[in-house]
């Protein structure tokens, strides 16, 4: 008799608890398998503007796709080859200089709100001199694409065969701020897998493993 | 027709006695104290419940943040190799350190290296564990509190300027220093008066040195060429396992053991009074008391000087036994005249004189002694310790300095030394860790780790090697050469003084033809440069064999004992106890770990009615201990051996290493260290330490002090009632002799006939790779360096004496140790080193409820930890023993040490199977490189952790499907057999069968009928 009322108490329980839960519910989100994943970054670096207006080469940044498992994040000093000339966008540079011009002026340095941030981590000041009253501070990205626990990845072997960066990163060349698109999920990486096997990967033949210890180890 | 019988190999001692007066007791399981059934139900409602409201969190936002500035040759996610010298010992074998993402995280032998060869012992691979290590010390200490460079060095200099020139000046290093560091030390004492400076190894090699100063005028250690030798005769000298330069010596070993190219197989005579796994590989061992060996020297010396010079020597009786073994010994020595080497282990001048002589008329010095290449390795000079204490008890000691040296610990005069160092103003320990000597010492210098300074070698005389830094120092440490110049007031750093020393001392001597910067470029990348060898070594003088008349070794008397100390390969020293992956490493021989024993012989422990872990009182004059006993066949009955290097302040540490749950067991004992310090019974005698004792008494006492031994299970054998009407011992381990093998050798592997007995289709072929391993026993040494590899590649836990007593070691690889007798009583001993054998028909796959563990395309028996749910179905069917079940979270220890972890392997949680992998990490990662360069794979280019360990290349890994792999040739060799093949589970893993260099067995078998 006494399991029996401890059954209903511990039932009742579990149901409150789920109530309480419940609001929070919709804020949840599943490690990996979580397409439209969209987190706010601490720049906004736009990829519809580099890989989509400007045509950068994806592997221009995330060169350690082509030999290395990951693809890694550009250091500040890649960001710097071309940030070392162009502080700004070419309208607010203009309009600095027709201001300055107008007021009879000496034309001052335009940095735009977004690549500042990027000198201060590098502790440079506006004129891209190193400021000694500044430390550099790394920028902390956040992760957008995770791989679920216990699987290995390895980039350089899928762009080696010809998989086009797109393909499981969607369009990013027309994103403002990247979001996840596929769900890297194993059912999902499999499928693909398998229709390599059968379709060739840009008219290529190739084997892609379909063994658990290709990934799993 | 030669019939071959195959010899019967036991996996532990009782049953090769037949006996169970020995069987030691396993922990038994107390009663539950609540039924399973009742602890489901009372736990059910609250493990739904927490299931739910756990699994409502949401997953955890990652940041990813890359570097500022990137170094060129860096990319996130793949690793470099750097050269380097390995720390683990004085015998300084050239390492690969693995480094990702700025963190050392395994080091492996480098091929290259001209005097190790590829080969890196356990104490090696698991040397990176000093880097990482919890109890490094990270700050100078000043009278035990922390303290500033600034204070240390007023210190230092303000004692040293008050002394005057009548106290003495003492430099003690306990291991050779480099020549960097000799350099610097000499630098510094030559600014004083009266100073002392002695370099002596923990393993001494004193008395060969003193030998080579007698009958050469140099004392100088000769490097031994086993690689030349195609006759080997050791007394005592344990060359496989620690003496000298094991890795060296076992890979020179194993060249000429290839019965495959008969001419060339060497013959190996093993005169001892332990069990060493140098014996364990002895063609012909031969168990002798240290008095016997004695005699047995002089008798062969005798008999040799008689045969090339006719100079008379005084012989002696030799054992009546091995009188017609020793002739033979005398007759192969005779015929292979400059193509022998006889060595001794044993600490006497007297005795290495007459090796010497023996050397020299077989005319083996300048071929298998080399003279002019002489070896710094262990080099040793005279005990200072003894005349270190009287002086110091005359208050004439001014300073010590010790460096690298734990005497207090180590040395037989340890508690005296001890008490007395406080008569000295000033003591001086340089120390990466605290240890018994050092926290008598006013001043601690902590010294950086070798993965964090410039440093060189110098193993062998045309060989010097640089030890580069493979990361920040992690505390504010100093070298010893920075510490030393920074007190004579010289500028530079560690990276500066190495450079100036190598311009103006080494490069001079190289074999180069670069200037000095291309030259340290290279060296920097090889880890090794090439130098000049000495022009002139000395002569042999034959005076001075009239010194050698004097007997040493006495008989022991009634119902005494000799007492041989010794280093265990996976031991080499106290230095070496703060490791927990060495001291978990089960001993090569007696597969004991977490302890050190008395091993004595089976005859011995029924007279004295023990068994293992029976504490037994060993007493010499007034020193005694109290030991547990470990009973070994093969040890002469008058004989204890114990392993020296234990019972370590720094051991303290282990008491709680493994599992927190309520019925867990401390490691250490009862004195609150793991093992006993014998370093007590060593005996200091003319300058030399001895580790050969006579006249040591034995009684036993009521205590026990249980042992871990990781032998006593896990046997690949059936149980009593399941043993098939054909027998129940199965051939697990082959061997023959090579004579046998050379005539007949379809004889030795007799491969069962599967036709109507295939539980399991072959339904699945294997088109691309297919991969294998196989294992040479020939050359398998015990060592294992595989072992330790495999831990720290495989990111494996330590789980402590406790787990290990209730066989849930976590090993992916072990190494069974059989005892077998040949006809005429000799005991042979045999490794067979054990993973997973990825059955082609796995019995493991076909148990598990939810296919966590799946056969790939490439023959690999995958075990995927994310599905599995721990039924551990699987473990119940393996026929080889080699699944591993996590019973807990173990403990991968701080967060320093986990840097250590491998990242491309997962860390494996509480309730999950576990196995070897054929380290599949490495093959996916030669397979991916292979695809982005578009060409097939190499053979030989994928080297599991435990192959590329292996100093003799006795492990083989490879596809077997590629006709031209090595593997596959190993396949086609008439010893390959299939461990239980008649099992027909098809195990991708193969041996080789043992070759010993006898006459035909068969002969000997009938001779005995």
């Amino acid at each position: 008799m006494n399991s029996r009322i401890l059954t209903i108490i511990l039932a009742i329980s579990i149901v409150f608890a789920a109530i309480a839960f419940l609001p929070r519910l919709g804020a949840m989100r599943l490690q990996a398998v979580d397409t439209g994943y969209q987190p706010e970054q601490p720049i906004h670096f736009s990829h519809r503007l580099h890989a989509g207006e400007l045509n950068v080469d994806c592997l221009y940044c995330h060169a350690g796709a082509e030999r290395s498992r990951m693809a890694g994040i550009p250091a500040a000093n890649v960001c710097m080859n071309c940030h070392k000339f162009v502080p700004a966008t070419i309208g607010a540079i203009r309009a600095e200089e027709k201001a300055a011009g107008e007021e009879n002026r000496d034309v001052q340095p335009v940095v735009s709100p977004e690549i500042e941030k990027l000198y201060r981590a590098l502790a440079l000041d506006n004129n891209l001199v190193p400021d000694s009253s500044m430390t550099q501070q790394s920028i902390r990205w956040t992760q957008v694409h995770t791989i679920p626990d216990f699987v290995y990845f390895d980039h350089s072997a899928h762009v080696s065969k010809g998989v086009q960066c797109q393909t499981c990163h969607g369009a990013v060349e027309t994103m403002e701020v990247v979001r996840q698109e596929s769900t890297l999920s194993m059912g999902w990486c499999v499928n693909c897998h398998r229709s390599a096997n059968e379709a060739g990967i840009q008219g290529s033949v190739v084997a892609a493993p379909l063994d658990c210890s290709a990934c799993h180890y | 027709m030669i019939k071959i019988n195959p010899k019967e190999y036991f996996p532990s001692l009782q049953e090769f006695e037949n006996d169970n007066v020995l069987e030691e007791n396993n922990p038994i399981m107390p009663e539950e104290l609540i039924s399973r059934r009742d602890f489901l139900v009372r736990t059910g409602f609250g493990l739904s419940a927490m299931m739910l409201l756990s699994g409502c969190s949401r997953a955890p936002v990652r940041e990813a943040i890359p570097f500022l500035e990137q170094p060129p040759e860096i990319t996130p996610g793949t690793s470099l190799v750097y050269a380097s010298v390995c720390p683990g010992c004085s015998a300084a074998c050239g390492t690969l350190v693995k480094v990702r993402d700025g963190r050392p995280i395994k080091v492996e032998g480098n091929p290259d290296h001209p005097v190790s060869k590829g080969g890196l012992c356990a104490v090696g691979q698991a040397s990176l564990l000093s880097l990482y290590d919890r109890q490094r010390l990270l700050e100078p200490k000043l009278d035990n509190v922390k303290s500033s460079w600034t204070n240390i060095e007023e210190k230092i200099s303000g004692v040293l300027s008050k002394n005057n020139s009548e106290k003495e000046i003492w430099f003690i290093c306990g291991e050779v220093p480099s020549p960097l560091e000799k350099h610097w030390i000499k630098k510094f004492l030559t600014k004083y008066d009266n100073t002392h400076l002695v370099c002596s190894d923990s393993h001494s090699t004193s008395a060969i040195a003193d030998a080579y100063a007698t009958t050469h005028g140099t004392a100088i250690l000769p490097r031994y060429r086993f690689d030349k030798a195609e006759v080997i005769v050791s007394f005592d000298a344990d060359f496989l396992g620690t003496w000298i330069s094991p890795m060296e010596f076992t890979s020179g070993w194993a060249s000429r053991r290839n019965p495959d190219a008969p001419e060339q197989f060497s013959h190996h005579t093993q005169f001892e009074s332990r069990l060493s796994v140098t014996g364990a590989k002895a063609d012909l061992r031969v168990p002798l008391d240290p008095f016997e060996i004695e005699q047995t020297i002089r008798w062969i010396a005798a008999k040799v000087l008689a045969e090339t010079d006719g100079a008379s020597l005084p012989s002696s009786n030799i054992p009546k036994r091995f009188e017609h073994e020793i002739a033979e010994v005398v007759d192969r020595l005779l015929h292979h005249r400059g193509k022998s080497l006889v060595v001794c282990g044993i600490q006497s001048v007297e005795l290495q004189t007459l090796i010497n002589a023996i050397n020299y008329y077989l005319g083996n010095e300048g071929n298998t002694v080399d003279l002019s290449n002489r070896s710094y390795q262990q080099a040793s000079d005279h005990d200072p310790i003894p005349q270190l204490t009287k002086n110091l008890s005359d208050n004439k000691v001014g300073a010590v300095f010790f460096f690298k040296a734990n005497p207090v610990h180590d040395h037989p005069l340890g508690d005296k030394l001890s008490n007395l160092l406080k008569l000295s103003p000033l003591t001086v320990s340089f120390v990466e860790r605290e240890d018994e000597t050092s926290r008598r010492c006013s001043i601690e210098a902590a010294i950086p780790n070798s993965f964090e300074t410039w440093n060189d070698s110098h193993p062998v005389e045309t060989v010097a090697a640089i030890n580069q830094p493979l990361l920040q120092r992690l505390g504010n440490t100093r070298s010893l050469p920075e510490i030393l110049a920074s007190l004579l007031a010289k500028e530079g750093d560690n990276y500066q003084q190495l450079r100036n020393y190598w311009k103006e001392n080494v490069y001079p001597v190289a074999e180069t033809a670069f200037n000095f910067e291309n030259f340290w470029n290279q060296t920097v990348h090889d880890g090794y440069c090439s130098l000049q060898p000495e022009k002139d070594s000395g002569r042999f003088n034959a005076e001075a064999l009239h010194s050698t008349s004097e007997v040493r070794h006495k008989k022991s008397a009634e119902n005494k004992y000799y007492l041989t100390l010794y280093h265990k390969p996976t031991m080499p020293g106290s230095a070496h106890s703060y490791n927990p992956l060495l001291h978990e490493l089960p001993d090569s021989i007696s597969k004991v770990s977490w302890d050190n024993y008395a091993c004595i012989s089976p005859t011995l422990a029924k007279k004295l009615g023990v068994r293992n872990g029976s504490v037994l009182r060993i007493a010499k004059g007034e020193k005694q201990l109290s030991i547990p006993a470990y009973v070994l066949p093969g040890q002469h009955e008058n004989v204890i051996a114990i392993a020296l290097g234990y019972g370590t302040e720094a051991s303290r540490r282990f008491t709680d290493i493994g599992p927190e749950w309520i019925e867990a067991k401390p490691t250490t004992g009862k004195n609150g260290f793991v093992g006993v310090n014998s370093a007590s019974l060593i005996e200091s005698r003319d300058g030399h330490l001895s580790y050969l004792i006579g006249d040591v008494s034995i009684s036993t006492t009521m205590d026990t002090h249980p042992l871990a031994s990781a032998q006593e299970y896990h046997f690949v054998d059936v149980p009593e009632h399941l043993v098939p009407p054909s027998g129940g011992r199965r051939p697990v381990v082959l061997d023959a002799t090579l004579d046998d093998y050379q005539h007949h050798p379809e004889h030795l592997v007799k491969h069962p006939h599967m036709e109507g007995d295939n539980l399991w289709q072959d339904d699945h072929p294997y088109n691309g790779h297919h991969w294998a391993l196989m294992v040479d026993l020939s050359l398998c040494t015990g060592c294992s360096g595989c072992v330790a590899g495999c831990h720290i590649e495989n990111n494996v836990p330590v789980t402590g004496k406790d787990e290990v007593r209730r066989n849930r070691e976590l090993s992916w690889l072990r190494i069974d140790r059989y005892f077998s007798k040949e006809p005429d009583g000799k005991l042979d001993i045999a490794f067979q080193p054990i993973m997973c054998h990825h059955c082609d028909h796995a019995p493991c796959e076909t148990v598990c409820p939810v296919l966590a563990t799946v056969h790939s395309e490439e023959g690999l028996n995958q075990q995927v930890y994310n599905r599995c749910v721990g039924t551990r179905y699987c473990a119940n069917n393996c026929p080889y023993k080699m699944r591993r079940f996590n019973w807990f979270n173990y403990d991968q220890g701080t967060e320093r040490e986990r840097l250590l972890l491998n990242p491309d392997v997962t860390i494996r949680s509480r309730g999950i199977m576990e196995k070897c992998t054929f380290c599949v990490q490495r093959i996916e990662k030669v397979k991916i490189e292979a695809k982005r360069e578009k060409r097939e794979i190499n053979d030989g280019e994928i080297q599991t952790a435990c192959m590329q360990s292996c100093p003799s290349n006795a492990i083989v890994f490879g596809d077997m499907n590629d006709p031209d792999s090595q593997v596959s040739k190993m396949l086609k060799n008439p010893r390959r057999y299939k461990l239980l093949e008649e099992l027909n589970v098809k195990p991708s893993v193969g041996y080789l069968a043992i070759i010993r260099n006898r006459r035909s067995n068969s002969a000997t078998r009938d001779h005995h009928a």
